[in-house]
């Protein structure tokens, strides 16, 4: 068992959050993504990916061995379960349309910033008194057919209303 | 055990305690599986309500554990609240720390709770954290009653933590001890109801049984064996009143023939007895004529082989009449005609004839006759004297037959001579052939001695034991012998004694003396006197004339009564010899009417009648006392006999007047 050496930095928590989002969300079946395939941790961030790698080293998750992808290759952005976007800059078209093909393929998409999940993006690890706190945007985790565990929500702020027309 | 409790049982109480006892091992039994059911599944229901509670919580609380949210998890616990029995509950993390908790408010709670976190805190450290690995849910039972579910919180094959529950089982521990309490009434409720319809109901069963053992106990105490149990009912009891009142029917009839068997057989004994009594009556007058005879046959002058052939003819027709006397003795006793006596004698007196009796028999033997008799013991006694007499010749002369060399000793004790009814104990010891362990209890039997052979060689009846074993029980003794063969033999009896108040009369009788010396003088020193003899037997007359010719006494004869009295009346006689039974008026009656008549002659001087009886029943000896007789002489009677007789009568005179 992983056991984490305090005290963690933030970073260190928003990566071992992004482990934990694996667990509490649910994928839809692709043709892509079959069964037996790894779990796949498509990161997009030069400091989580090290940290997570670390992490989910001898790791499996419902017998899938947990594979971390960097950098992520935008072609083979379908085989992804979750994708991890660093500080990226909302409203950036290259941004919107990575979402937007994101969420049509099923991917959880995870960014550290708060505007994340107002401008297309699922959940956000920001940081609220001190500690990490997940923000999710149901609406978007619906369009790509994703569930989240209702005891994670329960913890959660849910963002529920889309801003669809912001640019 | 269980056989020797019930044996002291009666049939109802052990009815009653078959009945209890089943009745309450299956209601215990029953009440037990009950009770366990219940109990267990009341537990089964709380356990898997609990796990699946705390499942729940557990689940809930995984992302709380995940995201490192307390708040959240603390806010899941809380919904625990709307539960009364968890006490509190405690999630701790991978890392063994407390991530959240929750405690009761519930006043009920409080004092727990504090017990709660004390002990609590061992869930904090590593071992605690290895059990944890452990899948399922952990039940502790601690006390005071609470349960404690540890639950480990696992999220997709991941731990994250551990969910600690207590629960309050104050309730189920409440419900068992209820229920025991209301399994222990009923219980209690059935033991009463089935003790009261079981002792109504074991009637159906014992009471047949006793009414049976009722009149079974009535009819052997009654020996009324008429009464039959009324059949009450169809069963084994029934069926056992049937068979008894079978048996009883059978008793009845064989009882019945056995009371007509002894009937007829005690008639008869009797007959046998009476027509023996009365032969030797018969046979006692002959015999009188032959020893008279004899012994004055005996006084001629005869040549040596005459006198030779009279002696045999004495000694046989003295044995012959001691057969006769002791089958005589028997028939008496055996018919139940014996009276015992009560007067007054002198027991030194009475032992010293009887010794004198053998003396020459045991001198000519060479045989040691001796006796002792303890000084303290006391001579004055009332008694019988005749059957003490008769029980010492029999003894003595029985250890004398088998005696043929050594010894024959009488000893005669007194345990209490103080007592006014002291018990002698005789024993009369020899030193003869003996008899053997296994023919002591036979010598005491009718015409048995020891051997066959016995007979044989000594001669007798085999009356003589038999006749001393009946009289010593009609005096109330007993007797026993002890004997070794070739050493010699003791027979020891004890009789029950009177002591003699003060001098009353004594009756003299001279009966039944044995054998005597011939040898005999006239009494010197007595006058001739003149006697009456009383007597319709011819031969019997001659013998008394020819005795009172020898005493040199003058005589007068009369055939019967009525010729008796005349003569009694008209002169004077020093003794009358009176026979009892005569033709026309018997002795006694003739006695009874000379001594009306003298009693009214003043002047008279009083004139001793004996009388001379075949019988010699008592009462027939009574009867020649009350009717004013002063004596009995009994038939046979040797020359000595009668010469004493009248020598004590007439010297009674001649020293009276």
């Amino acid at each position: 068992m992983a056991a984490i050496a305090e005290p963690a930095s933030e970073m260190e928590i928003r990566t071992l959050f992004l482990y934990q989002l694996a667990r509490f969300a649910s994928w839809p079946e692709t043709s892509i993504r079959q069964s037996g395939q790894p779990f796949r941790f498509c990161i997009m961030d030069d400091e989580v990916a090290p940290l997570l790698s670390r992490i989910v080293q001898n790791e499996t998750l419902n017998g899938k061995p947990l594979l971390v992808v960097y950098p992520v290759d935008i072609k083979k952005l379908a085989e992804c379960h979750i994708l991890y976007l660093a500080a990226p800059e909302p409203g950036k078209p290259a941004i919107q349309s990575l979402l937007r093909r994101a969420t049509a393929a099923g991917i959880l998409t995870v960014s550290d910033q708060k505007r994340f999940v107002d401008k297309g993006g699922m959940i956000a690890l920001v940081r609220k008194r001190g500690r990490i706190h997940p923000l999710i945007n149901l609406d978007m985790v619906g369009q790509g057919s994703l569930k989240i565990s209702s005891n994670l929500l329960r913890l959660s702020t849910i963002i529920s209303s889309p801003q669809e027309g912001a640019p | 055990m269980l056989n020797r409790l019930s044996s002291h049982l009666s049939l109802q109480q052990k009815i009653v305690g078959i009945a209890l006892a089943t009745t309450s091992i299956g209601l215990i039994i029953a009440l037990l599986v009950l009770l366990g059911g219940e109990i267990t599944s009341t537990w089964n229901e709380r356990r898997e309500y609990t796990a699946s509670l705390c499942r729940v919580v557990g689940l809930n609380s995984t992302a709380a554990l995940s995201f490192h949210d307390p708040d959240s998890a603390t806010e899941t616990l809380s919904s625990l609240a709307h539960e009364p029995d968890v006490i509190a509950a405690f999630l701790i993390d991978t890392d063994n720390v407390l991530f959240a908790r929750y405690e009761s408010e519930a006043p009920l709670h409080r004092s727990v709770l504090t017990d709660i976190r004390n002990t609590s805190a061992y869930l904090l450290d590593t071992d605690a954290l290895e059990e944890m690995n452990d899948l399922r849910s952990l039940f502790r039972l601690d006390s005071p009653p609470r349960l404690h579910v540890r639950q480990p919180v696992i999220y997709k094959g991941k731990q994250l933590g551990e969910l600690n529950v207590f629960f309050d089982l104050t309730d189920l521990v409440d419900l068992a001890r209820k229920r025991s309490l209301t399994a222990i009434l009923a219980l209690f409720i059935v033991f009463v109801i089935t003790w009261l319809l079981a002792a109504r109901l074991q009637r159906l069963v014992s009471a047949p049984v006793h009414e049976l053992a009722e009149r079974m106990a009535v009819v052997s105490a009654t020996g009324d064996y008429s009464t039959h149990v009324p059949r009450t009912s169809n069963d084994e009891i029934g069926t056992l009143m049937d068979s008894f009142n079978t048996m009883i029917d059978q008793i009845k009839v064989r009882d019945e023939e056995l009371v007509r068997a002894k009937e007829e057989a005690e008639t008869a004994s009797r007959a046998k007895s009476l027509f023996v009594a009365n032969m030797s009556h018969e046979i006692r007058n002959p015999m009188n004529s032959i020893i008279g005879m004899t012994d004055l046959l005996a006084k001629t002058p005869l040549s040596p082989q005459q006198s030779h052939y009279a002696t045999i003819v004495k000694s046989s027709s003295t044995a012959l009449l001691g057969i006769i006397n002791d089958i005589l003795d028997f028939s008496k006793i055996e018919a139940g005609k014996v009276e015992l006596e009560h007067i007054p004698f002198h027991l030194r007196e009475l032992v010293a004839g009887v010794i004198a009796l053998f003396d020459d028999a045991a001198a000519s033997r060479a045989i040691s006759l001796k006796y002792r008799i303890d000084s303290s013991a006391p001579d004055n006694l009332v008694g019988d004297p005749l059957r003490l007499r008769q029980i010492l010749i029999n003894l003595l002369s029985n250890g004398l037959k088998f005696t043929e060399r050594g010894m024959v000793f009488l000893n005669i004790s007194c345990d209490q001579p103080g007592d006014p009814r002291p018990t002698f104990c005789f024993e009369v010891q020899d030193t003869g052939i003996g008899i053997s362990q296994e023919k002591l209890d036979l010598i005491f039997e009718h015409f048995s001695q020891a051997d066959d052979s016995t007979t044989r060689r000594f001669g007798g009846t085999g009356l003589g034991l038999a006749i001393v074993r009946q009289l010593v029980e009609l005096l109330k003794g007993t007797i026993v012998v002890n004997s070794a063969p070739g050493v010699g033999s003791t027979f020891r009896f004890t009789l029950p004694m009177q002591r003699q108040p003060a001098g009353t009369p004594e009756m003299t009788v001279h009966c039944q003396q044995p054998e005597s010396d011939d040898g005999q003088a006239l009494p010197t020193g007595t006058t001739s006197a003149d006697i009456l003899i009383v007597e319709d037997l011819l031969p019997n007359q001659e013998v008394c004339r020819e005795f009172l010719k020898c005493l040199g006494h003058r005589y007068h004869c009369a055939m019967d009564g009525r010729e008796a009295l005349n003569i009694m009346t008209s002169r004077h006689f020093d003794l009358i010899f009176m026979d009892c039974q005569m033709p026309h008026q018997d002795g006694y009656e003739t006695t009874r009417r000379y001594r009306e008549w003298e009693a009214h002659q003043p002047g008279t001087p009083h004139t001793p009648i004996i009388a001379l009886s075949g019988n010699i029943m008592d009462s027939d000896l009574r009867h020649c006392h009350d009717s004013g007789m002063n004596g009995c002489l009994c038939k046979p009677f040797t020359f000595q006999q009668f010469s004493d007789t009248v020598q004590h009568y007439v010297k009674q005179k001649t020293t009276a007047t």
